[in-house]
């Protein structure tokens, strides 16, 4: 017996390497990746990545006034956070409160209303700011899969996506008025878009205008199992007044076309088009690579495009998701796969300094949105997988 | 979650006053009887292939008076936590020492339950009328059973025929629209003997619950119907000889309401779940009987399968296309056994051969199926020796456990483990043990729209230890204190690695440590105490060393029974701390109690009545896992009926 169990105690001791604990990247780039250049006097930033805990599938970030919203779709609520106080209230909206899951997707906070895109329910939510009342729910708007609304000039102009599995359907973008009182909103016009896959709709106030982008479809290339852009995106630019005098399609001013890059499989697939800091350039994020494309708002003309992005960073990371404009006209741009921020200077096209880490270990807690709160100079970041908000204090 | 109201605590309160009071009262009575009690408390026997181990039998009578699960009986266990994803009838997995289910190994009769696809095993499937034992093996004891076992094993016996005729008939109802009922029939001689069992499950499950924003909902889509059987048929031709044939088959048709905050895109959703075991085993004993030399021989052969098909005719984002998918497990294994004793050394050695496929077959275009094959094979050589010292007070156990499997080579268990008798009434017994777990085939080739495997993946790779205390002072005490330590390396998760795709991945280190406590006081021959505590601390090792989902810091029960010829009266509370329920540490769900009462009758000697409720303080708010909500306050009531013959030794 006692070789037996000196033969199990070497066996023991051989078979237990013990491994050193990894450490932690906290926003650290991937093996092979760098950033482009680097600034650490530009901003100084000071991240809290614990700030807030969100409920479970978190998608965006919206920040009005002294408020900030935070849809959760796996909760089927909209968050409240009093940015003066910190104050968190993650179950502000119910718009699930009769028992039917809605998901809902995004929405836009506009006198005194929030209104909630329900990407199950293909309907809108109508709630009051103030207290989370519900007010009503809009349907049969012909929206399949809306995306992320937005409002102004009286009008909320709301985008479907079409995706119906397992392709991407026509589009369309809806434009409601919003009225004082029930139903709260009222089609004037439902347009054609240029792309498919339309899911973001921002307002230009200076110009009276909405911009609704398409995504363009998306797939896994079967041979190198990349997942990238498949069609063509495009950035459509409605007038406002056009769309409230119910000129329909008409109302479209122009459309941008961002074509697909020649053996860049992962180029294309913008995301919602941010103002630049002085109004003349819209920047869109890339969904599928780490770039940023840039449009001249005044030409309607496409500056840099997938065949010629802005590069954030280079390497493997494929996903930028957020992009905003903070103090000093710099943009904080978010790297969903790499739990990090990279610090964008639109006067010179590059990323000047990053990554700035947003996470907290070494699994991805997934940077999915941000949003700038001017007034305490502060930017808050949707981290979804770990359901956290994150606070970034620029100094 | 909403925390439990003070005043709803007042009656588990009250029942540890009359617990109390029952044990002050019942002192005087224990010191004049002493030792010349008849109530005993039994112990766990020994295992003769591992006595230090850590091991806990379920009281499977108990579970069958009563109507629980076997998901039921393993979380009344020290060092187990079992998880629900809802009332009776729906999925259950248990968890041990804080590792997952699928680090968990499950046996029926020596056959490995775990499906080659990854994941734990469902004990739904696995009723406790068709069973015979249930041992739950915590740490690294369970190393000698095979790839898996890295927080310990559940082995599992059938249920095995009695000599003469024996039959017996249960039937049930309850609430949520649940009734059960089953039948069993043994009979046979000397020489050859069967067994038929039946058990089925019928809940409509439609139980209310308190969603995340404090509103009542009801749970809808969680009905159940499950069928059960066991056959078994056991020969014994001559003298020191046995055959035996072993078929289990379990199924359920079930439906998947999945998270709580969708249940109406989840409304339609299905799961079929058949579960087939086929073993045959001869052992002849005493194959080598020379004076100081014994040798026991045993031969076993296996067949396992597991069909699991899912069909929602709603697409989560809509579509025509329905989501339909079918995963077939099947494995084959044989192997052979040898048991020698000769003087103070006891041994075995064992040799394995396993074979283990997937078939997977999901709808991806409206006339199309997708059909994935996988396939491996594996070997395994097994060696254990145990070393009597001190007159046999000191045990010194070694055991080592070579394994093959394709893909991955030999892989070596050892085990080491003492188990000494510090006085008459205490003993000291520790483990230290490596086990591992290679990928399953899901974590390797897994390719589906959002989540994908990674063939590159090393297995897990785990270190355990522990060392604790059983003292047993008078027949009608026992208790027993266990540290344990736990490592993973290479712990595999499917983790997301960008906004579209979750892969599997070698995610770094985890460790679990923690204590055990169980306490076992029957103070009266009418009364008694059953109670079970786990501290458990499990996170990753990499700052900020988050705490691993689904493991509560604290859980445990207590459970108090007055009884007599006839009749039995029993009250228990089961509680456990916040539950986390994400990787990060961030999402956790309340701490939570509950608390069961029941009374079992036997007014004839062949029927017994009882009724039992379970959460009777009507806890709603509690989970699981994210968005899988427990059932509040629930009634059962049970009528049974056995014809048995007169007592007979029981079956080796």
């Amino acid at each position: 017996m006692k070789p037996a169990l000196t033969l199990a105690l070497c066996a023991l001791l051989l078979s237990c390497g013990a491994s050193e604990p990894q450490a932690p990247q906290q926003g650290g780039l991937p093996p092979g990746d760098r950033a482009l250049c680097q600034d650490p006097q530009a901003l100084r930033l000071r991240v809290d990545p614990e700030a807030w805990s969100t409920r479970p599938a978190n998608n965006f970030v919206r920040v009005q006034g002294d408020v900030a919203w935070v849809v959760q779709s796996g909760s089927n609520t909209i968050g409240r956070l009093a940015l003066d106080t910190g104050a968190w209230e993650p179950d502000f909206v119910d718009v699930s409160a009769d028992g039917q899951g809605r998901n809902p997707w995004d929405l836009a906070a506009y006198q005194g209303r929030l209104y909630i895109t329900n990407l199950l329910t293909d309907t809108i939510t109508v709630a009051d700011a103030s207290t989370g009342q519900l007010l009503g729910e809009l349907g049969d708007l012909g929206l399949v899969a809306p995306g992320t609304p937005a409002a102004g000039q009286g009008l909320l102009v709301v985008p479907g996506t079409g995706f119906v599995y397992p392709d991407y359907g026509p589009s369309q973008i809806v434009a409601l008025r919003v009225l004082e009182q029930a139903p709260w909103l009222e089609p004037v016009a439902l347009l054609e878009p240029s792309g498919v896959n339309t899911g973001w709709v921002s307002f230009d106030e200076r110009r009276g205008r909405f911009y609704a982008v398409s995504t363009g479809a998306r797939s896994q290339d079967a041979a190198s199992g990349v997942f990238g852009a498949s069609s063509p995106g495009a950035v459509d630019v409605l007038d406002a007044q056009a769309l409230l005098r119910g000129e329909g399609q008409r109302a479209m001013l122009g459309s941008i076309s961002l074509s697909l890059a020649p053996g860049e499989l992962r180029a294309g697939s913008p995301r919602s088009l941010v103002l630049g800091p002085e109004g003349r350039y819209g920047y869109l994020p890339s969904s599928t690579a780490p770039h940023l494309y840039k449009v001249d708002l005044e030409s309607l003309a496409l500056l840099r495009g997938p065949e010629d992005p802005i590069e954030v960073y280079v390497g493997e990371g494929n996903q930028l998701t957020g992009l905003a404009f903070v103090a000093g006209g710099l943009g904080l741009v978010t790297a969903f796969n790499q739990d990090a921020a990279y610090v964008f200077d639109p006067g010179c096209e590059q990323s000047i300094a990053g990554p700035v880490g947003l996470g907290t270990g070494p699994l991805l807690e997934g940077a999915l949105d941000i949003a700038w709160d001017a007034r305490r100079a502060q930017a808050l970041v949707l981290m979804s997988n770990s359901s956290r908000l994150a606070r970034v204090r620029v100094e | 979650m909403q925390a439990i109201p003070s005043h709803k605590l007042s009656s588990p309160g009250g029942f540890c006053l009359k617990l109390l009071l029952c044990l002050l009262w019942a002192q005087p009575a224990l010191a004049q009887q002493g030792s010349q009690m008849d109530v005993t408390v039994e112990g766990e026997p020994e295992d003769a292939r591992a006595p230090s181990a850590w091991r806990s039998r379920l009281d499977l009578e108990r579970l069958q008076r009563t109507g629980g699960d076997l998901a039921e009986g393993v979380g009344a266990q020290a060092g187990v936590y079992a998880r629900r994803l809802g009332a009776d009838g729906a999925r259950a997995e248990l968890t041990v020492r804080g590792g997952s289910s699928q680090q968990v190994l499950v046996l029926l009769d020596g056959v490995p339950l775990n499906a080659a696809r990854g994941g734990g095993v469902d004990l739904s499937l696995l009723p406790p009328s068709l069973l015979q034992s249930a041992v739950v093996h915590r740490g690294g004891s369970a190393a000698r059973f095979g790839a898996g076992a890295l927080g310990g094993a559940l082995s599992l016996r059938s249920r095995l025929p009695r000599r003469g005729l024996v039959a017996s008939a249960t039937t049930g109802a309850g609430s949520f629209g649940t009734w059960r009922a089953g039948g069993a029939l043994s009979g046979g001689g000397q020489e050859l003997r069967g067994l038929l069992a039946l058990e089925g499950l019928w809940t409509q499950g439609d139980f209310p619950f308190e969603d995340d924003q404090g509103g009542e909902r009801v749970r809808v889509n969680a009905d159940a119907q499950r069928l059960s059987g066991l056959n078994t048929l056991v020969w014994e031709p001559a003298p020191r000889w046995q055959l035996r044939l072993t078929s289990l088959l379990s199924q359920v048709d079930r439906g998947v309401p999945g998270v709580a905050e969708f249940q109406d895109v989840l409304s339609q959703a299905r799961g079929q779940e058949r579960r087939a075991v086929l073993a045959a085993q001869a052992r002849r004993a005493e194959l080598v009987d020379l004076p100081g030399a014994l040798v026991d021989l045993e031969l076993h052969a296996s067949w396992s399968g597991q069909d699991n098909q899912y069909r929602n005719p709603q697409r989560l984002l809509r579509g025509d296309l329905p989501f339909e998918s079918q995963l077939l497990d099947q494995s084959l294994q044989s192997g052979a056994l040898a048991s020698a004793y000769l003087g103070s050394l006891l041994g075995h050695v064992g040799v394995q051969l396993r074979s283990e496929g997937l078939r997977r077959r999901e709808l991806v275009q409206p006339d199309r199926f997708a059909v994935d094959r996988f396939w491996r094979s594996g070997a395994s050589l097994f060696a254990d020796a145990e070393y009597l010292l001190w007159e046999e007070r000191v045990s010194l156990l070694a055991a080592l456990r070579l394994q093959w499997v394709e893909g991955f080579g030999w892989t070596p268990s050892p085990s080491v483990g003492v188990r000494a008798q510090a006085s008459g009434s205490l003993t000291l017994m520790g483990n230290l043990a490596r086990a591992w777990r290679p990928p399953g085939f899901d974590e390797l080739y897994l390719k589906q729209e959002f989540l994908e495997g990674d063939p590159s993946l090393r297995p897990e790779d785990a270190l355990s230890a522990d060392l604790g205390l059983r003292w047993q002072p008078a027949p009608w005490l026992r208790a027993e204190l266990v540290g344990f330590w736990l490592e993973i390396d290479d712990l595999i998760l499917f983790l997301p690695v960008s906004q579209t795709l979750f892969r599997a991945q070698n995610t770094g280190a985890v460790t679990s440590r923690g204590a055990e406590l169980s306490l076992e006081l029957r103070p009266a021959p009418w009364c008694s105490l059953q109670g079970a505590g786990t501290w458990t601390d499990a996170s990753l090792q990499a700052p900020p060393q988050d705490p691993l989902p689904g493991r509560p810091a604290l859980e445990g029960q207590l459970r108090a029974s007055l009884h007599g010829p006839r009749w039995e009266v029993f009250a228990g509370v089961r509680g456990r701390s916040a539950l986390y329920l994400d990787n990060f540490g961030n999402l956790s769900d309340p701490a939570a109690l509950f608390v069961d009462a029941g009374v079992v009758a036997r007014p004839w000697k062949q029927l017994q009545l009882s009724l039992v409720g379970r959460n009777v303080l009507d806890e709603r708010g509690a989970v699981d896992s994210l968005q899988q909500p427990l059932p509040g306050a629930s009634l059962y009531a049970q009528l049974s009926w056995s014809l048995e013959p007169e007592p007979q030794e029981e079956e080796p």
